[in-house]
């Protein structure tokens, strides 16, 4: 007994040894190599990058043929898009790549990852790229609620590119039924309570047959239209360096209970947790009359809905409010200089007008530049879908999704408390001063 | 010795929870697999059912070459990996050698360290050797096993050392002898590694996306991910994801339907008679 047990403690050591050594030997194998692989063959550039699938359908068919439609219109470039996984698998795949020297030109990753990226020093600000080819006429073509989450410290450093914002879709057959003009979507909370009370359905037992709102609980994402509709200022829940959070203002008390009322007292939303993934499958099983979740759902609901449907503005109190989500390009530290120049070649000819627009129409995310929206194959869409249109209109209210330092362990944070507010375990405000206490203490290193 | 009638009773209705709480995700998945999308996440039985998710998963997941890559991940780490633990094994069983308490340390601090520490320096040393991107690259690290050399190990070391000796008598070398007395003396040791390595790398996903870049060489969990990580920018698709998962698992539930009954049966006959 006593011998397996020193024999366990020595392993023990002797693997925390092993451990270290090859960590250890990281940066001298990177030093050692020159450039990884042999991305220069011939006269071609190479240029490769990763990309994640975030939505369903054939995307990863749609992100190649990009890179052979480039490489016929440019022969002196070859493109290689590898694909990575979800957002975060692409992340753990580049820290790896990047510890080996081993990294791609450039990357599709989330809009808050920014932060993280800048803190790696893995990526380049684009500003010189930009004024080099573009300039202000292109730049400014992004929608500015797409642009927050690109600009840091005065500089650009990632040029969006699959973006989505949180919508409101309604079910008007739901609305006619109940007697409500489904021409007239809520547009205060007030509305948004009252009808969603009213779209409420109880079976003669008392159980609920259909929910007349469901507002998925995911935290930062989804609470934060409510957060920046009713705060002072227009505040987002952070400041805009990413070094503090505001959480715990009596604005967001209000806005948090008002959620919380939407289930306890208006009886318009269950009470307790709502998982996002289920709020657009009720919405087309007829279950749920409003709902608000990502427009990356548009295409879906679109295709599987057997009934009439809307798309409204998120309701609001003080300002509209909404959240643009998805992912951005951002170009990795480490390139050679006509490695730079190809790739930003190909960004500039991923998010050419005629292309974004083609994009929203296969992917059903939003085309980033407002020239896309002026082009004929948009107009065409918004012909077909036209619900689409509002979901355009609800980019100018579009502020960006949480950056902070330690996004990841604050939003994590901000999921648990708001849960436990929502099943009851503690009160509105005991959980924001909780949470705003963890944000100032994780945040703490960053203010130094 | 036979128990009461109550006691078997009981014994046959926990039995019966267990194995309806074991089977019904199982059973669920296959079901929803040929549901419509709009279905998936209810409760419904509406008798409504479709091929169109597996119509769709075979626009989106080239499987033919992606199973041939997983076929080709698995049966080539398998292949090597009872290869190398036999001789392995066989060393730390029999053979006498100085340093064999350091060699059998390092063998066994080899499970203790979980695989995701080592991702960055395989990952390196795998540049180094050129072997980023290629199928060699994502099995190499497998081909040795710390845990089937100490499974065989225990295995070998229950084989009378009287038989190891007649064998000597009759003439065999140390090859002949892991042939014709260790291997099949064990078959109940092998199946069980082989079953463990298969299901391990016939799953594995993290490796194989950090390693491959080419979409020709990905395997099947790469191809999964393909639908399940959709659930960031859109709802996850339940219906396909579903139907995709049912295909990828179908293999290894044959191979474990098959196999159970012998993998059972080698258990309890196993031994020196």
């Amino acid at each position: 007994m006593k011998k397996t047990a020193v024999a366990l403690c020595m392993s023990l050591m002797l693997g925390m040894f092993v451990g270290c050594s090859s960590g250890g030997s990281a940066p001298g194998g990177q030093n050692a190599a020159s450039g990884g692989s042999a991305k220069s063959s011939g006269k071609q550039v190479e240029v490769e990058f990763y990309y994640p699938v975030q939505v369903g359908g054939a995307i990863a068919q749609l992100v190649e043929s990009y890179a052979s439609d480039f490489a016929a219109e440019n022969p002196d470039i070859k493109v290689s898009p590898v694909f990575s996984g979800g957002y975060a698998d692409t992340l753990q795949k580049l820290i790896t790549a990047i510890q080996a020297d081993n990294q791609p030109q450039f990357c599709i990753l989330a809009n808050p990852t920014i932060l993280t990226l800048i803190s790696m020093d893995a990526i380049i600000p684009l500003d010189d790229l930009i004024n080099k080819d573009g300039g202000s006429e292109y730049i400014n073509d992004f929608y500015p609620g797409f642009m927050a989450n690109s600009v840091f410290d005065g500089k650009v450093w990632s040029i969006p590119f699959q973006r989505s914002a949180l919508l409101m879709f309604y079910n008007r057959d739901h609305f006619r039924e109940v007697g409500l003009d489904p021409e007239k979507p809520p547009k205060s909370w007030e509305e948004m309570a009252e009808y969603g009370q009213k779209l409420t359905k109880f079976d003669q037992n008392g159980n609920v047959q259909r929910w007349g709102l469901l507002i998925p609980s995911g935290g930062a994402w989804d609470f934060g239209p409510f957060a920046i509709a009713n705060s002072a200022n227009g505040e987002n829940l952070m400041t805009d360096d990413g070094r503090k959070c505001l959480l715990d203002t009596p604005e967001n008390v209000e806005a948090l209970q008002y959620l919380k009322d939407l289930g306890t007292v208006y009886k318009a939303s269950p009470e307790g947790v709502v998982d996002m993934a289920t709020a657009p499958a009720n919405f087309i099983e007829g279950k749920a009359s409003m709902i608000q979740v990502s427009s990356g759902n548009l295409a879906n609901i679109n295709s599987s809905a057997d009934f009439d449907w809307g798309i409204c503005l998120l309701p609001y109190t003080k300002r509209p409010a909404s959240i643009a989500g998805g992912g951005n390009l951002y170009l990795m530290k480490g390139s050679s200089e006509e490695e730079l120049d190809a790739t930003w070649r190909f960004v500039r000819w991923l998010t050419e007008p005629e292309r974004q627009a083609q994009w929203n129409v296969d992917t059903g995310y939003i085309a980033a530049r407002k020239s896309a929206h002026e082009t004929e194959t948009m107009r065409k869409y918004y012909e077909e879908v036209p619900q689409a249109k509002i979901g355009f209109e609800q980019l100018e209210s579009c502020y960006n999704e949480m950056r902070v330092y330690e996004s990841e362990k604050i939003g994590n944070a901000l999921t648990d408390k708001y849960d436990a507010v929502m099943t009851g375990s503690l009160t509105v405000e005991e959980a924001l001063k909780e949470l705003q206490a963890f944000a100032d203490e994780t945040l703490a290193p960053y203010n130094k | 010795m036979k128990p009461s009638k109550p006691i078997r009773i009981l014994r046959a209705v926990i039995l019966t929870v267990l194995c309806a709480i074991w089977v019904f995700p199982l059973l669920w998945t296959a079901f929803s697999a040929f549901r419509p999308g709009r279905l998936v996440t209810s409760f419904s039985f509406e008798p409504v059912f479709s091929l169109e998710n597996f119509r769709y998963i075979f626009d989106i997941i080239p499987f033919a070459s992606y199973t041939m890559n997983s076929l080709i991940f698995v049966v080539g780490i398998l292949a090597v990996q009872l290869t190398t633990i036999t001789f392995a094994a066989y060393a730390v069983a029999r053979i006498p050698f100085a340093g064999k308490g350091v060699v059998m340390l390092l063998i066994m601090a080899q499970i203790i360290i979980p695989g995701e520490v080592l991702l960055l320096s395989n990952y390196l040393t795998l540049r180094d050797m050129h072997l980023l991107d290629t199928r060699l690259g994502v099995m190499i690290v497998s081909f040795g096993s710390a845990m089937g050399i100490l499974l065989l190990r225990q295995s070998y070391k229950s084989i009378p050392l009287a038989l190891e000796e007649a064998a000597v008598l009759d003439g065999c070398n140390v090859l002949q002898m892991l042939v014709y007395i260790y291997i099949p003396s064990c078959k109940t040791a092998y199946l069980s590694f082989a079953i463990v390595s298969i299901n391990w790398h016939w799953n594995n996903f993290l490796w194989p996306l950090i390693v491959i870049n080419s979409p020709n060489k990905r395997s099947l969990p790469l191809g999964l991910a393909l639908l399940t990580k959709s659930s960031g920018d859109a709802g996850p698709q339940w219906a396909a994801v579903t139907a995709a998962t049912v295909l990828i698992m179908l293999p290894l539930l044959i191979l474990f339907l098959i196999f159970q009954k012998q993998f059972i049966k080698s258990f309890l006959t196993s031994g020196m008679k």
